[in-house]
């Protein structure tokens, strides 16, 4: 399943689907590029960026008690948080 | 506040087993990111528009490197836009000179996501100067991979055996960050923020 948004469509995806994987299929500037991953398991929430051309990634998890923001990375960023056993969840954001 | 991002995307899940996708290949241990931090800190000015950025740019590639003070005036008018939107961050200096950012707690899913969003409409110019001012400090080799980076730091640091191997980390860290050390110290968190990670862990 692949979800990409913009901000100016003012959504923000709330999954319920077991599964999220995208990559950045139209950007801008046309040479940003970049993949996502995230995973929110019962022990833990991380996402990681991959990105190349000029683009910057920057990872965020929050997991109970815990809330972790990754630098920005020009080749990648993770974050991985981990505090009990709530679920939570994870975001990737690029520019 | 200028908040013209070049591109956006956030996807927020929450459910057990929510996990995905193919990442893009990682890189061998020996690959490197370009020939030199000048090459870099090039790459990026031709693809930066932000006035204030391309300052910083132009004085990186005449001197060979990002100055402490440009960082800092980057992350200054970062956290002056977060506390303009009524966040009460927190930020940890790391060892190697950039600032760890500590949001307050979220009580909702909705106020996790925007905080992500807001920290990315006011990183105009912390982006592209954090992630290249920590390459220089924390990447000094411009190693591709960022795990090798990681480890490297971390045997270095002595909080691993020189034993300890890319592999390792990545088990450790799928095993739920259950590193041979401790994990919310400031030589790992400093180990963790050189290859681009953020890892916090909390009580079971």
């Amino acid at each position: 399943m692949q979800t990409t948004r913009r901000r100016s469509l003012g959504t923000v995806v709330l999954a319920t689907a077991l599964a999220f994987s995208g990559a950045v299929a139209t950007s801008v500037p046309a040479h940003a590029a970049g993949s996502y991953r995230l995973t929110v398991a019962k022990t833990y929430s991380k996402a990681t960026t991959q990105t190349n051309g000029g683009t910057q990634g920057q990872s965020h998890a929050r997991h109970g008690c815990r809330t972790s923001s990754s630098a920005w990375g020009s080749v990648s960023s993770s974050a991985y948080a981990s505090c009990g056993s709530q679920y939570g969840s994870a975001s990737a954001k690029f520019r | 506040m200028h908040r013209k991002a070049a591109l956006l995307l956030g996807i927020t899940c929450l459910l057990t087993g929510c996990a995905t996708s193919s990442p893009e290949p990682v890189s061998s241990n020996e690959a490197r990111l370009a020939g030199s931090l000048t090459e870099l800190f090039e790459q990026q000015l031709a693809t930066t528009d932000d006035p204030v950025v391309q300052d910083m740019l132009r004085r990186a590639i005449a001197t060979g490197e990002i100055p402490q003070a440009d960082y800092d005036t980057a992350h200054e008018l970062y956290a002056r836009c977060m506390s303009d939107l009524g966040y009460e961050m927190t930020y940890e200096r790391r060892k190697n000179g950039t600032q760890k950012a500590i949001p307050p707690l979220f009580g909702t899913e909705e106020d996790f996501e925007s905080y992500a969003d807001d920290s990315l409409d006011c990183s105009d110019q912390l982006a592209v100067i954090e992630a290249l001012y920590l390459t220089q400090e924390g990447n000094p080799g411009l190693l591709s991979d960022p795990t090798t980076v990681v480890v490297q730091c971390l045997i270095h640091a002595g909080l691993a055996p020189s034993s300890y191997r890319d592999e390792d980390f990545t088990n450790d860290l799928e095993a739920g960050a259950d590193f041979p050390f401790d994990t919310n110290g400031a030589d790992a968190q400093d180990c963790f923020s050189r290859g681009g990670f953020g890892i916090e862990t909390g009580p079971e």
